[in-house]
């Protein structure tokens, strides 16, 4: 569980806390960073702890970094604790990542994907070179570089208009909603056909239940949605060096926006209300063939990874763990409980954490130990030397008594 | 769907806050369920409601606090407008008792309904107890008084002695307008502990007492 509340020391604690507050905002006299700032210019980051942090509000997010100066861990645990005290009353309809707003999709299979590569938003394609012209970006150089590309996208559009008008509406079509490479294997047989179920099963929830082992392929899925960037990398990365057996292809990486809908709340029919998008990240992974025990044919397998915002390494190391999870094994990539409970940012923080706490007792019991331990010792060394010169009297006296 | 004269808040009285008077009202709950017994009040939040009948006040009040989304909640003898009310603003569902997390009932309830009813609610699970129902009891008055003798004057009128977690050594509680048959089925239900049922009890003018299931009753007089 993880570690909340101290109490005790408070006038330490309330000069600790003045102090802290002096410091994030010593320097900012003249230029502080503002909470739009933080969600435009730190995007990747704002989506970081809206997925860690388990809530999708890019500005309350930009918040929390701000007033946790830029500490992810921190700002996901001030998420946490926020989202814990609203209210819950809608659950949102089946999202359907199908149906996406796309910024970005690529597929490491198939070269030549319906709708084709589109590399999007990314830094992947750079030299990982420090821009130092970005210290002297100037208000005129942005609004230059704006310009250009909106007049460029207006002007592509335009021309669009003119040539396409005919089949704008096969156009439309085939920008809103790109045809998933998952399904495209699906229809040639080479992945199991998933069948939508007759009535739709609710999700475990782990934020309103405990987790427990085995766990429900819905309560992996959460808790690895909302599972620590990093941690989640480095257990995928083991897993592919060979702690572990699932080094896939991505068959398909998709960042866009999907549309969120809730059944409207005062009717009982099939009515739903749209209350929003959300920015996500979809990984489907292809892994090694199985042969399935009801088909006897041979399949390959799905690794499925879903996150909020733009957060691509998560979402690969999702469906890696959510795999490697799904086949077992002995590598702890493949432990569910090793791999689950100690992905978590807030508990795994929380409980590292903790140790800076008072532990007074805890350690004078420790102490009290090693000093009961120690004279244990030296009164059993103090018996075993007097043994010992005992021992070397006899056997003096009995050489003596050899010699004479 | 909603009568008008709900959707508005009285004229000379501030909105109620969905945040900061539920807050207030929960601080009084909370109270109630760790001194059981003690007789508290939020009649003064209870004002801030648009509700036209003001003996739905505290009810609403209460409702406003424990009810979301995420739990349902039944009221016996149903009052159309206090439930449409609860689900316009709470989005909580309404739901058969035996479902229900929430239970709004009359302490003066004939004793066959009282029978049937409390037969059929949740008292959770040895796993997992507190998925039991919370009954929400309206009755006549409740007071904390020595001498029972002197205030209950009706068959349904209660002088009760309580103990149990939170109680130093015993509490006295008089109880107006509760029929006996509840108290029976009180015993019942929460015969198996950590198994049972948590009451609050409450009154149109805003006083509300807490019975959590640890808390023993012993029936000491009855008015005539």
């Amino acid at each position: 569980m993880a570690y909340v509340s101290v109490t005790g020391g408070q006038e330490a604690i309330a000069e600790s806390q003045r102090l802290t507050q002096y410091l994030r905002l010593k320097g900012a006299e003249e230029e502080q960073l503002s909470v739009q700032m933080i969600a435009k210019q730190m995007r990747l980051l704002v989506d970081q702890v809206m997925g860690e942090g388990g809530m999708y509000a890019p500005e309350y997010a930009a918040l929390a970094l701000k007033q946790a100066e830029g500490d992810p861990a921190e700002a996901a645990f001030l998420i946490r604790a926020y989202r814990s005290t609203l209210p819950r009353n809608h659950y949102s309809c089946t999202v359907e990542p199908g149906q996406m707003r796309v910024l970005r999709r690529i597929s490491s299979s198939f070269r030549d994907i319906p709708g084709g590569q589109m590399l999007g938003v990314t830094y992947d394609y750079t030299h990982r070179l420090l821009d130092f012209s970005l210290r002297n970006e100037t208000r005129e150089q942005i609004r230059r570089l704006l310009r250009e590309y909106e007049q460029m996208i207006e002007a592509e559009s335009a021309g669009d208009d003119e040539e396409a008008d005919a089949d704008a509406e096969a156009d439309a079509n085939s920008v809103s909603s790109f045809v998933k490479v998952a399904d495209l294997l699906r229809e040639q047989g080479l992945l199991e056909q998933t069948v939508r179920p007759a009535i739709e099963q609710k999700p475990f929830d782990i934020t309103r239940e405990k987790l427990t082992f085995p766990a429900e392929r819905s309560a992996r899925l959460q808790a690895l949605a909302r599972g620590e960037t990093g941690a989640m990398v480095a257990l995928a990365y083991s897993s592919m060096r060979g702690y572990g057996a699932v080094h896939p292809t991505i068959g398909e990486l998709r960042v866009g926006y999907v549309t969120v809908e809730i059944p409207y709340p005062y009717g009982d029919g099939d009515e739903q209300v749209y209350i929003g998008e959300m920015l996500v990240t979809e990984v489907e992974t292809i892994n090694s063939f199985t042969q399935r025990e009801s088909s006897h044919e041979v399949q390959f397998v799905l690794g499925y990874g879903l996150v909020m915002g733009q957060n691509e390494a998560k979402a690969i190391a999702m469906a890696i763990l959510e795999r490697s999870l799904a086949m077992g094994g002995n590598a702890p990539a493949q432990d569910e409980e090793f791999v689950l409970l100690h992905i978590d940012n807030v508990e795994a923080n929380g409980f590292v954490s903790h140790l800076k706490l008072p532990h007074y007792i805890t350690f004078q019991s420790a102490l009290d130990r090693i000093r009961q331990a120690r004279e244990t010792a030296a009164v059993k060394t103090a018996s075993r030397t007097e043994a010992a010169a005992t021992m070397d009297g006899i056997t003096l006296e009995e050489e003596n008594r050899h010699e004479s | 769907m909603m009568n008008p004269n709900l959707a508005h808040p009285a004229p000379d009285q501030p909105p109620f806050d969905p945040v900061h008077d539920t807050q207030k009202v929960y601080r009084v709950l909370l109270e109630t369920m760790s001194r059981p017994g003690k007789v508290c009040h939020i009649e003064g939040i209870g004002q801030h409601l648009s509700l036209v009948r003001k003996e739905w006040q505290t009810a609403a009040s209460i409702a406003l606090t424990l009810l979301d989304g995420e739990v349902g909640f039944c009221m016996l003898p149903e009052e159309a407008e206090l439930v449409d009310y609860t689900i316009s603003r709470t989005f909580c569902r309404k739901v058969e008792a035996s479902e229900a997390d929430y239970v709004f009932a009359r302490g003066d309830a004939d004793p066959e309904f009282v029978h049937n009813l409390m037969g059929q609610l949740k008292k959770g699970t040895l796993l997992a107890p507190e998925t039991s129902a919370t009954v929400i009891l309206r009755v006549k008055d409740v007071m904390e008084c020595e001498e029972p003798t002197q205030v209950l004057t009706d068959a349904t009128d209660s002088g009760l002695v309580l103990t149990g977690p939170g109680i130093n050594g015993k509490r006295d509680l008089c109880v107006r307008g509760i029929t006996s048959a509840w108290w029976q089925e009180r015993a019942k239900s929460n015969a198996e502990y950590p198994l049972g049922l948590d009451w609050i009890l409450y009154t149109a003018d805003g006083k509300v007492v807490g019975l959590p299931r640890t808390t023993k009753l012993a029936e000491c007089c009855k008015g005539e």
